[in-house]
């Protein structure tokens, strides 16, 4: 009798031990599952996420290279203008107002800094002034300089001025 | 025979037939939880998979959906800026000139 009850004891505790196991096999398998979820899920985000963001990259690269070509044409437009006015009387007129704006705020003039093509003219003009050339003047306008200061009256400096508030203007519409 | 067995050695033999049968048990036990887990296992990941599917195939179509969007955007703005740069280029340089040949 006491045997017998021993062989069910044993029996129903071999029985219970697998329950147990079963249940943690059951709960690591869950476990494995659901960490099979998620790295899938963090796998699949940084994939969209990267596939996204470089279709923006793109997207704004169109938009760039096309807003530049009407930037582009305007400044072409715009230097096309200023080389017809620097043929004209008004161009001299300029220059001479540029001089004594410069005289003004820097207290006196030792030197101007000037174009190729303006040379002869601005040394004409300005007998009492050293005017020199400053290869870095392509179109036209001039860097007045007295004592170390200088002011920058150049078209260069102007028409990139301009183009970056005529590029923000756009990146405005 | 067997009632004449000393009730000693009796018991050993019954002792030992316990163990036999308890190890047959777990035995079988051990075989049928084996092939329960895999097969379970194999049902955790389908679903575990089946899941990830549908996660992706959601996530690619809202992704699509953002990406059109975003090209939608993109033509428009670009549309403006055509339309904008074809009434206004004229007065864009004449501005742009005047601020230039305007001493600062």
């Amino acid at each position: 009798m006491v045997l017998n009850d021993e062989i069910n004891n044993n029996a129903e505790a071999a029985v219970s031990v697998d329950q147990n196991n079963k249940d943690a096999v059951e709960e690591k398998l869950l476990t494995e599952a659901y960490d099979m979820i998620q790295q899938s899920v963090f796998d699949i985000k940084s994939e969209m996420a990267r596939e996204l963001s470089m279709h923006k990259i793109e997207s704004k690269k169109e938009v760039f290279a096309e807003k530049g070509h009407y930037v582009d044409a305007v400044m072409a437009a715009v230097k096309k203008q200023l080389l017809e006015f620097k043929k004209t009387d008004a161009y001299i007129e300029y220059l001479k107002k540029c001089v004594a704006k410069a005289n003004e705020k820097l207290d006196g003039l030792t030197r101007l800094y000037v174009s190729r093509t303006d040379l002869d003219i601005m040394r004409a003009v300005f007998p009492d002034i050293d005017v020199k050339q400053d290869l870095r003047i392509m179109i036209g306008g001039i860097i007045a300089e007295n004592d170390g200061l200088t002011m920058d009256f150049t078209f260069e400096r102007k028409l990139r001025a301009e183009r970056e508030k005529f590029e923000q203007k756009l990146s405005e519409l | 025979m067997e009632n004449n067995k000393d009730p000693y050695a009796a018991s050993f033999d019954q002792a030992k037939e316990i163990i036999t049968q308890t190890r047959n048990v777990q035995g079988r036990y051990g075989v049928a939880a084996t092939a329960e887990i895999e097969q379970l296992r194999r049902e955790y990941i389908e679903r575990a998979q089946r899941r990830i599917d549908i996660y992706r195939e959601n996530e690619q179509e809202h992704l699509e959906t953002v990406m059109r969007e975003m090209d939608e955007q993109r033509a428009d703005k670009l549309r403006r800026i055509k339309i904008a740069y074809d009434n206004n280029n004229i007065e864009w340089v004449d501005e742009i000139f005047r601020n230039i040949i305007t001493p600062d």
